[in-house]
């Protein structure tokens, strides 16, 4: 790293110029002990010179015009001492590395301008930077800043423009107006290793965390048109499978962290932003609506918001949460307040999208053709009854229902408008960001989202306490369909007018279900968010730190559903109703944390205690009336003449838990990292409530040993171990109670209870003890970064809604599985940097993800009720299946082998196939390429899945009174004909058999694999010198194309969302301008 | 200001340490009672039985009942594009049809719940004795019912008495016999055990006879005597109920007796769902092409001439010159402005039919139809005099079809008790009929989660 210091020509004549070449050296902070008394400058610097190897520099006039100095200091760091003997002086100093250059305190430069411009420079945590070189009007003026971050330039010109450059920062140009003094937030350039990482209440760096932690950024996220936080980590994250349930507005995506844990409870990770817990579930009710989408609560909020997501993964890592920990925890970070001038930030986008895939459908003479071969297959007459699209339906009529009712153009909006600022003490950031969609459904449906956020900052001037105070408040606004409308794509193409002759909804008849008339069906719902979080700290001492972090967040969903009275069929007796639901999740945190940090010669101390106090409580309402007078009447509850409460439930959760992490280091080459935490959750027994949880974390960087310390090929080389225990408590609340509640209808017109589950007083807690094999390599000074886990969690005891026979009155209980869990597999991720010119810059990251699980025991499997679901020794995401035999030659219908070969295939004696449903491995490959001003960034998902449920299981038997995709067109026509389709029928018992039999065999789950380009980003950035003119900061161009290509041989809509609406590909164009 | 910092964050620390074992304790749940609290008072303890007969009602158990076995049978042509129904019209029933799965599940959730009540009952000393002995002899009821039309569905069945989930998940089928069994124990503990009147929320007596009475329980005993083959006692005991004459009469007027409170009625379900009388009513009934079901041919046709209960009990809606019937024993539709009607789940003219056959068996031709003329006459059909056991169980066979056609798929169960089921199906229904259709799957997840449960045959 090279610096040169360019001395003003006002001191010319003392020293002419000093160049000095430095050298950043890495290590541990040395402390002093020393003490003078009416000493020289000098005398103090040769005895620091003589103890360590900081060298100064300075002029003898500069020392001549020094105050001895006298002070007595014990173990205290070489700032400390500095900064005494530099008290009363007309000197001031900056360190470079291990030099320290001493210089007059005020630098003036003679230009020939007329005011004085004063400044600091900060980094992205508001922290004074030292030694960072300021230059304005390239040639005319530098200098360099103090300790305390400050530069001055006396003699300015009203309009300058100011270059901050330095070793550890990004290097920076901007144009300050007549202000007499700016603060410049500047950021630390830092490699992959080095950069900051949130964990569990506290930061680290890839480099020094004992824990696997996967980060994902603004950067990252800030490139892709999405609404949910989770639609843009898809893929990016090794362990982490995520899939959309459906390409409506707000809909929930699944997720699960190193696979499924717990067979048949909660899986989800646990998630956090900025410390306070969040609601994974999803708040819809039993309303439901939207095709069945359920509202996930990250979509309330505001990807824009978000700094950085953070994924804790192993032992080390998410022990820390406890009996949270078991599924992984996931760290959201929302952006902060940042010092300096104060600036507007815009960020607008638009676009249009469509659904990625629709399914190849047959054609109306396709569609007539099946139908007349099935009745003559069956040796029916089509009548009235049976065959309503033969006989009474116009056969010329053509609709393609696909294109009408999920093929649409949708839009989109975007706008982000935000405002920072604020001196190295205090910061703020608001934001305000505004999104709206349509959908690709006919109609007036979409998303409409809202928001608002603050963070404020502030730091006393001892630097000792700090406060910050942030929050968001979002409203979203969704409006979608009540009924699944994919369900319509299999409509007869040759099915009746839409509308009659006088434009009212056709029912021809009560022959058919007007799909028009079903989207008149509405189910809306506004959900507002409010997360608030306040963090105050304390350093008591040197190194000794108390926090105390508080939030609270309040959920409120309200739904609204709408059925009038024209969506249905008058000839049928169905009328107007509406359905009203409101569900409100409130939760209080609060983590006092005192933590100390301490170093002595290469060893480092870090310990860090506290305890958690949740209480969350939950209200759900839901209603329904009915007896409208009119449809425009459906929005009031009051205007219904019956009013019935469907569900009316309040819980409450409570959670405490002490916490603490002990971490060392030895010379940043050997690390120990070990937590424990106590836990109490109100949603256990009372003698079960309170367990243990723990973890140990080993790390060793062994490039630091002295044998590969001089290699030139690798430059970084890490090994680390970590094994722990977490625990899981996502099992609902009072479950260990035998609970009535209120049943939906009085009788006898008094209110009635009823049972509302099987309960067992005795469950205890799961736990999932975590292992994990890390592996770190650097190569080429880090230009490529190689990591590769190993990790292997066994689960026991697990926690599981027991599926039960309904001979018990239930369909389960809540009980400890005497099962254990394999769940284990390999991640690897290669980060490099491919190109990295002046003008040129090339960078990728690849991500592979090969996970498997195991049942490794089950006691009494035999006779439980999973006898026929899982196999020990195989993977949990197995299916049993009758194994296809092919479409028998003879009679036309679909075959299987009949294993107990009594003549017939029934269910579970002829289940033969054992098919693995699960993913065989999954990763992405992100390119981000950059050519001057232009950046263009491609990032592809990739997920091989060989048995995944395909059209079949949505599609009726082919022949029937529903339309086909046209892969049914290769079907049995006659005897001793080989086809992969069985023959067309309506009503034949054996085909009909046959064709259940195979929604239940192997071949109906097909390959589900897929490539999937999920973004193409391009971005122009305005050059600086344009901005200027332009009176801006910044300013670019970008457009944005998500999941535009796919490859795929999955018979279906979307391998992703399988039978529901398709994902969308989104083409999206917009600016982004900083002033 | 430094030390006033320092007090606050450390205040707030402390502030957060207080009692973790008190402060983890949820307290019992706001909206819900634990089963103690439930079985403390006699209302509560009431409310836990009565919620069974208001899901009852309001689940439409009957009605599905009804529409399953009419579409299995000879009573209803389908017109649903839903599978499940498509495959019961067809014969073509899977052991996941939902309907299927529908109709098992509900019978145990009910039995689950009448054990619940008869656990908390015992189990409680602060349930007055009168409030007790009723709600146990109601459960018992309510367990006896359920477990005849399981078996009536699925032939054997497993039998649950209790509500250990444990031992109910593994529970196997139990013969017919045991279960008959069972059945006839828990009706006659019950009919010790219920009042003879009609009783409402508050154990008084009232005119609705929404709540089964010991004579409820004593007309399910004659049905289930007569399942047996065990004529006298199903005789005696139908006679018992028929001899009541002040509170149990045949409405004249056929128009009449799906009336709520009708003096025909031995229990009906109130109505419960909002909009409906009862669900019969509702859904039944169309105007344009059917797009449920519709009455057969079958089973118009085998109306005689100047039936009443023809023109009172179907109706027809003509679409394109073609005649379609639907089930209108119940009136009131949707929305109907008052509820005039209830769901009848036991009445007398059954017991006039139970009662016609155990005397026949027993060769007392007279008083058999003497009974069977008693519904004849009220349907303006001339009276028969018949004389010999064939032709009494012809006249029996049809009048259970006119008298009792869509309500509780008497028709189905009766004929496969009498072993008519498989030859009338077998040409009513076509090639697709085969005799193991006569008994419905045991669900495929029933199968599936309880490893001792053998399915049907046929399936």
């Amino acid at each position: 790293m090279y610096l040169i210091l360019h001395f003003c020509q006002r001191y010319l004549r003392q020293v002419v110029l000093l160049v000095v070449l430095f050298v950043t050296v890495p290590g541990k902070a040395q402390t002093f002990s020393l003490s003078f008394q009416r000493a020289g400058l000098r005398t103090v610097f040769s005895k620091i010179e003589q103890e360590s190897p900081f060298r100064f520099l300075y002029t003898e006039e500069m020392l001549a015009q020094s105050q001895p100095v006298s002070f007595t200091v014990r173990e205290v760091s070489l700032d400390s001492v500095l900064s005494l003997c530099f008290r009363e002086q007309p000197l001031s100093y900056v360190r470079e590395g291990q030099h320290i250059i001493i210089r007059p305190k005020v630098i003036e430069k003679p230009l020939s301008v007329n005011r004085t411009l004063r400044g600091k420079i900060v980094d992205e945590q508001g922290e004074p930077m030292a030694g960072i070189t300021v230059a304005i009007q390239p040639g005319k003026g530098i200098t360099a800043t103090d300790q305390l971050g400050e530069f001055i330039f006396s003699s300015a010109p009203a309009s300058v423009q100011l270059s901050i450059s330095g070793g550890e920062i990004v290097g920076q140009e901007l144009f300050i107006g007549n202000q007499p003094y700016v603060v410049v937030t500047v950021q630390r350039k830092v490699t992959l290793l080095d950069e900051s990482v949130v964990i569990a209440y506290g930061k680290t760096t890839k480099r020094n965390t004992t824990g696997t932690i996967s980060k994902v950024g603004k950067d990252e996220l800030g490139v892709q048109p999405i609404t949910n936080f989770l639609a843009g980590i898809e893929g990016r994250v090794t362990g982490l499978q995520i899939a959309q349930s459906s390409g409506l507005p707000g809909s929930h995506f699944s997720i699960r962290l190193r696979g499924q844990n717990s067979i048949a409870n909660g899986n989800e990770p646990l998630y956090i932003i900025d410390g306070v817990p969040l609601p994974s579930n999803s708040l819809t009710s039993t309303l439901g609506g939207g095709g069945g989408a359920n509202a996930s609560p990250l979509a309330s909020i505001n990807p824009s918001d978000i700094e950085s997501v953070e994924i804790l993964k192993d032992a080390d890592a998410t022990a820390i949460y406890g009996s949270r920990g078991a599924n992984g925890v996931i760290l959201i970070s929302t952006r902060r307040a940042k010092a300096g001038q104060t600036s507007l930030d815009a960020k607008i986008y638009s676009g249009w999208g469509k659904v990625t895939r629709l399914l190849p459908m047959l054609g109306l003479d396709d569609y007539l053709t099946m139908r007349k071969e099935a009745f003559s297959n069956d040796g029916v007459v089509p009548t009235i009854s049976n065959a309503r699209d033969l006989k009474l339906w116009d056969s010329t009529r053509f609709t393609d229902w696909q294109k009408l009712l999920i093929g649409q153009s949708m839009h989109l909006t975007d706008v982000n408008l935000g405002l920072s600022g604020g001196s190295g003490q205090t910061q703020f950031f608001i934001n305000g960001g505004y999104h709206k969609e349509s959908t690709i459904i006919p109609g007036d449906f979409g998303e409409d989202k809202k928001s608002l956020s603050f963070s404020l900052h502030h730091l006393s001037v001892d630097r000792r306490f700090r406060v910050t105070l942030s929050g968001t408040y979002m409203h979203n606004k969704t409006f979608l369909p009540k009924e699944d409308i994919s369900t319509y794509l299999s409509l007869a193409p040759n099915a009746p007018a839409l509308y009659t002759a006088a434009g009212k909804f056709n029912w021809e008849n009560s022959t058919w279900t007007n799909p028009l008339a079903i989207l008149e069906r509405s189910y809306e719902t506004r959900t507002a968010n409010l997360l608030s979080n306040l963090h105050l700290s304390y350093t008591i001492l040197k190194g000794l730190e108390a926090k105390v972090n508080v939030g609270f967040t309040s959920m409120h969903m309200r739904e609204h559903v709408r059925l009038p009275g024209i969506s249905y069929d008058p000839g049928l007796p169905w009328i107007a109703s509406a359905g009203f639901g409101s569900n409100l999740v409130e939760t209080f945190i609060s983590e006092p944390q005192l933590s100390y940090k301490f170093s002595k010669g290469k060893a480092n101390l870090q310990v860090l205690a506290g305890g958690t106090l949740q209480g969350t409580a939950q209200q759900a309402l839901v209603q329904s009336g009915s007896g409208y007078q009119s449809d425009e009447l459906l929005h009031s509850l009051q205007a219904a003449s019956t009013v019935l409460t469907i569900t009316d439930q309040q819980s409450i959760y409570r959670y405490a838990g002490f916490f603490s992490r002990l971490s060392v280091d030895w010379d940043s080459r050997y690390f120990l990292t070990l937590n424990g935490r106590r836990d109490g959750s109100s949603r256990y027994g009372p003698a079960q409530r309170f367990a243990n949880f723990g973890s140990a974390g080993l790390g060793w960087i062994f490039s630091r040993e002295k044998l590969l310390q001089s290699s030139r090929f690798l430059s970084y080389g890490k090994l680390k171990f970590s094994m722990g225990v977490t625990g899981n408590d996502q099992i609902g609340d009072y479950k260990f109670l035998h609970t009535y509640g209120t049943y939906l209808y009085n009788y006898q017109n008094v209110a009635t209870l009823t049972p509302t589950q099987l309960f067992n007083p005795s469950y205890s807690w799961e736990k999932v003890v975590k292992n994990e094999v890390s592996l770190d390599l650097g190569f080429l000074k880090d230009r490529f970064l190689l990591t590769v886990n190993y990790y292997h969690n066994l689960t026991r005891n697990q926690l599981i809604q027991y599926a039960l026979p309904g001979t018990t009155g239930f369909q389960g209980i809540l009980q400890n599985l005497p099962a254990r869990i394999k769940n284990y597999g390999w991640e690897f991720e290669l980060n490099s940097i491919l190109l990295k010119q002046k003008n040129w810059s090339w960078n990728s990251k690849f991500t592979l993800t090969i996970p498997r699980n195991r049942l490794v025991s089950f006691e009494g499997l035999a006779s439980s009720s999973y006898a026929n679901t899982y196999v020990i020794g195989q993977p949990l995401s197995i299916s049993k299946r009758f194994l296809y035999t092919g479409v028998d030659k003879a009679t036309g219908n679909y075959s299987f082998a009949d294993q107990n070969g009594d003549g017939r295939i029934s269910s579970p004696a002829d289940l033969a196939a054992i098919v693995f449903t699960g993913q065989q491995y999954f990763g992405g490959l992100d390119q981000t390429l950059r050519y001057k001003n232009f950046k263009l960034g491609i990032f592809t998902q990739f997920v091989r899945i060989l048995h995944t449920p395909t059209y079949i299981s949505r599609f009726a038997r082919p022949g029937s009174l529903s339309n086909q995709p046209s892969y049914v067109t290769n079907r049995w026509r006659s005897s001793g004909q080989t086809a992969t389709i069985q023959k067309y029928s309506n009503s034949n018992n054996l085909s009909n058999t046959a064709f259940t039999n195979f929604r239940n065999s192997d071949q109906a789950l097909g390959n589900g694999s897929y490539i999937r380009v999920k973004n193409i980003s391009g971005s122009y950035e305005l050059p600086a010198k344009v901005c200027a003119k332009a009176k801006i900061k910044s300013c670019s161009f970008f457009i944005q194309l998500q999941n535009p290509f796919s490859i795929t041989s999955y018979q279906g809509l979307d391998p992703e969302t399988k039978a529901v609406i398709p994902p969308l590909k989104l083409f999206t164009g917009g600016l982004q301008l900083s002033i | 200001m430094r030390n006033i910092l320092i007090s606050l964050t450390f205040g707030a620390a402390l502030l957060a340490i207080p009692s973790c074992r008190k402060f983890t304790d949820p307290g019992e749940p706001l909206t819900q009672l634990t089963s103690t609290t439930v079985f403390s008072s006699d209302a509560t303890a009431t409310a836990a039985q009565l919620a069974i007969y208001a899901q009852l009602e309001g689940n439409g158990f009957l009605y599905e009942l009804s529409v399953a076995t009419g579409l299995s049978g000879d009573e209803m042509i389908n017109y649903s594009t839903l599978p499940d129904r498509i495959d019961l019209f067809s014969n073509n029933l899977r052991p996941e049809n939902s309907t299927v799965g529908l109709l098992w599940n509900r019978s145990y959730e009910f039995i689950y719940k009448a054990n619940a009540v008869l656990e908390g009952v015992k189990a409680s000393n602060k349930v007055s004795d009168p409030v007790k002995k009723q709600l146990q002899g109601e459960a018992l009821f309510t367990r006896a019912f359920c477990h005849f039309y399981l078996c009536q569905l699925f032939g054997d069945i497993p039998v649950i008495t209790s509500t250990d989930y444990r031992q109910n998940a593994s529970a196997t089928r139990q013969p017919a016999s045991l279960v008959y069994q069972q059945i006839e124990t828990d009706l006659l503990q019950s009919i010790q055990l219920l009042s003879a009147n009609y009783v409402n929320a508050v154990n008084a007596s009232t005119t609705e006879r929404t709540r089964p009475n010991r004579f409820a329980a004593t007309a399910l005993l004659a049905r289930v005597y007569l399942f047996q083959e065990k004529w006298a006692a199903a005789e005696l005991t139908a006679t018992s109920v028929l001899n009541l004459t002040s509170t149990y009469s045949l409405r004249p007027d056929v128009n009449q007796v799906f009336l709520k409170n009708s003096t025909e009625a031995i229990w009906q379900l109130q109505a419960t769902v909002a909009g409906f009388n009862t669900y019969a009513g509702a859904l039944f009934p169309f105007t344009a092409l059917p797009s449920n079901v519709s009455l057969t041919p079958l089973l118009l046709n085998s109306f005689e001439t100047g039936d009443l209960r023809l023109s009172a009990w179907t109706k027809r809606v003509m679409v394109n010159g073609t005649n379609y019937f639907f089930a209108y024993k119940y009136k009131a539709g949707q929305n109907a402005a008052s509820i005039t009607e209830y769901t009848m789940v036991l009445r007398l003219a059954e017991l006039y039919l139970i009662r016609a056959e155990a005397r026949a068996r027993q060769s007392q031709f007279a008083g058999a139809t003497a009974d069977l003329n008693v519904l004849r006459s009220r349907a303006n059909l001339p009276l028969v005099n018949l004389s010999n056991l064939p032709s009494v169980l012809d006249e029996v066979e049809r009048q259970r079809r006119c008298e009792l056609f869509a309500e509780a798929g008497d028709r189905w169960i009766d004929l496969r008790r009498t072993g008519r089921l498989h030859p009338l199906m077998a040409m009513a229904k076509g090639t697709n009929w085969v005799i193991t259709d006569q008994l419905y799957p045991i669900p495929q997840v029933e199968i599936n989660r309880n490893n001792l449960l053998v399915q049907n045959p046929g399936y």
